[in-house]
C-alpha cells in the first residue's frame, strides 16, 4: 500500500465511525521502488490529496521519517520540481508491504499483507 | 497542416465504433467533427481538417480503427473513380520507390484470384501509372481502394455502392495492442477476464489520459485496469474477493489446479512493464463508499460488475438476530443485480471528478430490454450506450455516463442512483439460467429423436410457467410427465403449449411470444426454483457447457 493510496482512505465504513480519517499506520515492513516520474500527474493529486495527512503519514514509516516537507502547501512548492520530485517518491515509491492500518476512532485494525489492506469489516460492523 | 483523410475502421465492434471515437475527442481534443459518413456501417469514413499529428494519435489509440490514408477521391462508380485517380496523380506527381496496390471491399470477399479484383488492380495500376516496381512486402507506397457492398449481414450489391481511393498513411496500434494483452499469454486470469479488445475499449469511451487517476470498484484480475494503464492512466482496483487479490485458490487456466503464489494484479503489471501505473488494489466492499476519504477523487471509474453468473455478486450484510451463533459466519449475502448499479452510481457520484466518466457493463435480457432500464442519476448523464448480443436472449450493454453534476447540489434524497425500471425484478441468474435450461433441452431433443417429447414437454413449462403464475407448481409435475404426450399435461394451459414447440425450432421468435408475460411478474420465481429440484444436474450442464461455448466466457 502506498502513501497515496492511505490519503483516499477512511474507516467511516464502520457504522459508529464519525470521519475515520486519518487512519494510523503500523508498518512492520516497507518497501521501496521505482516509479517514472510525472509531474503532472503529482501536481493533479496534490489538488486533490490532503496535504497535512501525507505530512503526518511520513512521520509513522521509518523509511520516510527524515523526508522534510514543507508544513504548507504553497504554489511554489506546487511548481518546485525538487519539491515535486520527493513528493512523487513519499506517494508512489514507498508501499506498506506488512503491517495494519488502525481506526483512529475505534482503533479497529486493518491488515495489510503482502502490501493489500483489507479493508473488509465483520458482520456486526457494519 | 490539415488535410482529408480516409480511416478504415475493424468490423469486430461496429456498434462501439462511435462510442469510442466520443472518448478519444474527449481526451485528446481532436476534432472529428467534420466528417463525411457514407452510411452509419460503413466502415470507411471521410474526416476533414486533421493533423498528421491528430492521425498520429488516432492510431496510438484507437481500437477500432485499423488505417488511415491520404484522401484521393470517391466515386459511385468504378470507371468515374479511376479516372479521378489518374488526374490525381497528374496533379501531384506521385514518386516513390516501390508500391502496392490493395482492394478492401466491405460486406463481400475477394480471395486472391477472383477475377474481379484482379482487374481492378490492372485497372488501377494503369490509372496511377506509377513508374517504380511493385512490391507485396513493405512497399514503400500502399494504394487502396475501398468498395462498400450495402450493409453488413445484407446481400451484398452487385456493384459497390461506394467507391473511395487512398494511399496509406499509418496503420493503427491495434492489432499490436490486442496481441499484447492476450489472455492466453497473462500471468494471472481468472473466469471473467475481460477480452482485449473490449477492455481497451472502454479505456478509450472513458477517455483516460497519461495522468487520469482510475478506479475498478470490481477489480478482479484487472483487465480493466490494465487497458486504462495502457493509455496512461495511473489505476486502483478494489474488489470483495481476497482469495483471489493475493492470487490464491482454484486457477482458471485448463489444466492447472491452483494459482501461482506470484499470481495477482500487480504481476500483469509487471508483465505488461506497466508496474508505474499500478498504485494499489484493496480487498473492499463497492458499497461502502465512505472508503474514499474525498470527492472527485477518480478522473474514471470502469468497471464489470459481477452479474452472478460465473462470479457470485456478493456484498456485506448484517445477518438476521438469531442467526448469530459460534458457528454462523456469512460475511457476504446476496447483492441484488439492481443494487449493485444504483450502489456503483452512487459510488461515482461521489468519487468520481466532475466530467469523469463511468463506463460498465449492464446485463440484459433482449426481449424485456427497455432504455428505461439503464440505472440513471441526478448527477449523471448518459454519453453512450452499446449492445453487445452474447445469445439470443442475452446481451450485455457498454453504458458510458458522465458526471455532470456534483451531488452536494442536490438534496441528499436525491444521491441515490434510481432504476427508472427494474429489469431484475427477479434474479438475473435464475433467468439466465431458465433460458440456458431450454435451450439445452432443445439441444437434447434434437439430439435424440426418440426422446423428442419429453424434451418439448419440459420446455414448456419454464416458458409457459411465467403466465400461469400461481399454478406455476404444475408445470412442475408436467416437466416429469410429458413422456405420454406433451400436449396435454399443461394442464389448463394450452397456450404454453403452442408456444413451447417453437423454442424447439431455434427460431428467436418465441421469446417475444414466451418472455413477455415474464416482464412484470415476480411470481416466475416459483417456476425457476423448479427447474432446481427436478434437473438439478442439467442446470450444472448448462452453466458448463452453454455459457462457454456460446458466450465464450464474457458473461460475468
Amino acid at each position: 500500500m502506498k502513501i497515496l493510496t492511505h490519503n483516499m482512505l477512511t474507516s467511516n465504513i464502520i457504522k459508529s465511525v464519525k470521519d475515520g480519517y486519518p487512519l494510523k499506520i503500523a508498518a512492520t515492513e516497507v518497501q521501496e521502488v521505482d516509479v517514472d516520474f510525472n509531474p503532472e500527474f503529482i501536481q493533479r493529486l496534490l489538488a486533490k490529496l490532503n496535504w497535512s495527512v501525507i505530512c503526518e503519514a511520513i512521520t509513522q514509516l521509518d523509511a520516510t521519517k527524515d523526508i522534510e516537507l514543507p508544513e504548507n502547501l504553497t504554489d511554489e512548492v506546487k511548481e518546485d520540481e525538487d519539491m515535486l520530485r520527493k513528493i512523487h517518491h513519499v506517494l508512489l515509491e514507498v508501499e506498506v508491504i506488512e503491517g495494519k492500518l488502525i481506526c483512529p476512532e475505534t482503533g479497529r485494525e486493518f491488515p495489510i499483507n503482502k502490501g493489500i489492506p483489507n479493508m473488509l469489516l465483520n458482520d456486526e460492523e457494519v | 497542416m490539415a488535410s482529408t483523410f480516409v480511416m478504415h475502421f475493424s468490423n469486430d465492434f461496429p456498434g462501439f465504433l462511435d462510442a469510442e471515437l466520443k472518448g478519444i475527442v474527449d481526451a485528446t481534443g481532436i476534432d472529428l467533427s467534420s466528417s463525411e459518413i457514407y452510411s452509419p456501417d460503413c466502415p470507411f469514413r471521410k474526416y476533414h481538417n486533421l493533423t498528421l499529428d491528430d492521425v498520429t494519435t488516432l492510431c496510438s489509440r484507437s481500437i477500432s480503427l485499423r488505417a488511415v490514408y491520404e484522401y484521393w477521391c470517391e466515386s459511385e462508380s468504378l470507371e468515374d473513380l479511376l479516372h479521378q485517380v489518374s488526374v490525381h496523380v497528374q496533379q501531384e506527381k506521385e514518386s516513390c520507390t516501390s508500391y502496392k496496390i490493395c482492394i478492401e471491399p466491405f460486406n463481400r470477399s475477394y480471395t486472391n484470384r477472383t477475377k474481379e479484383r484482379l482487374l481492378r488492380i490492372d485497372a488501377l495500376a494503369e490509372a496511377l501509372n506509377i513508374d517504380a516496381p511493385v512490391k507485396l512486402s513493405q512497399p514503400d507506397a500502399v494504394y487502396s481502394m475501398f468498395e462498400y457492398f450495402g450493409p453488413h449481414g445484407t446481400q451484398s450489391t452487385a456493384e459497390p455502392l461506394k467507391f473511395y481511393f487512398g494511399k496509406l498513411v499509418s496503420e493503427s496500434g491495434r492489432e499490436r495492442s490486442i496481441r499484447k494483452f492476450n489472455i492466453k499469454t497473462r500471468k494471472f486470469i481468472g473466469n471473467t477476464s475481460m477480452d482485449p479488445t473490449l477492455s481497451l475499449l472502454m479505456a478509450n469511451m472513458a477517455g483516460v489520459t497519461r495522468s487520469s487517476l482510475v478506479l475498478d470498484p470490481f477489480v478482479g484480475t484487472g483487465s480493466l485496469l490494465l487497458a486504462c494503464a495502457h493509455y496512461g492512466a495511473y489505476t486502483v482496483g478494489t474488489d470483495i474477493n481476497k482469495v483471489l487479490l493475493h492470487g490464491r485458490g482454484r486457477s482458471s487456466r485448463a489444466k492447472k489446479t491452483w494459482r501461482g503464489r506470484d499470481e495477482n494484479v500487480r504481476a500483469n503489471f509487471i508483465q505488461y512493464n506497466m508496474e508505474d501505473k499500478y498504485l494499489d488494489v484493496l480487498v473492499a466492499d463497492a458499497s461502502k463508499h465512505n472508503l474514499w476519504a474525498m470527492e472527485g477523487l477518480f478522473d474514471a471509474v470502469v468497471t464489470d460488475p459481477p452479474y452472478g453468473i460465473r462470479e457470485q455478486t456478493l456484498k456485506l450484510e448484517a445477518p438476521a438476530p438469531d442467526s448469530r451463533k459460534p458457528y454462523f459466519m456469512p460475511p457476504t449475502s446476496q447483492y441484488n443485480l439492481s443494487d449493485v448499479f444504483t450502489d456503483l452510481l452512487a459510488l461515482c457520484s461521489r468519487c468520481l471528478t466532475l466530467g469523469g466518466k463511468l463506463v460498465f457493463w449492464l446485463p440484459i435480457f433482449r426481449p424485456d430490454y427497455h432504455e428505461e432500464n439503464i440505472p440513471s442519476h441526478p448527477c449523471f448523464k448518459l454519453v453512450s450506450n452499446c449492445e453487445q448480443i452474447l445469445s439470443t436472449f442475452i446481451a450485455r450493454r457498454l453504458i458510458t455516463l458522465q458526471k455532470v453534476r456534483e451531488p452536494s447540489s442536490l438534496k441528499e434524497d436525491d444521491w441515490v442512483g434510481i432504476t427508472n425500471k427494474d429489469h431484475y425484478s427477479e434474479s438475473f441468474r435464475d433467468r439466465y439460467f431458465q433460458i440456458s435450461d431450454q435451450l439445452n433441452r432443445v439441444d437434447l431433443c434434437e439430439d435424440s429423436t426418440g426422446s423428442t417429447k419429453p424434451a418439448t414437454g419440459s420446455t414448456k413449462p419454464a416458458t409457459g410457467s411465467t403466465k400461469p403464475a400461481t399454478g406455476s407448481t404444475k408445470p412442475a409435475t408436467g416437466s416429469t410427465k410429458p413422456a405420454t404426450g406433451s400436449t396435454k399435461p399443461a394442464a389448463g394451459s394450452t397456450k404454453p403449449a403452442t408456444g413451447s414447440t417453437k423454442p424447439a425450432t431455434g427460431s428467436t421468435k418465441p421469446a417475444t411470444g414466451s418472455t413477455k408475460p415474464a416482464t412484470g411478474s415476480t411470481k416466475p420465481a416459483t417456476g425457476s426454483t423448479k427447474p432446481a429440484t427436478g434437473v438439478g444436474s442439467n442446470l450444472g450442464n448448462s452453466v458448463s457447457s452453454y455459457s462457454e461455448t456460446t458466450l465464450n466466457s464474457s458473461v460475468t
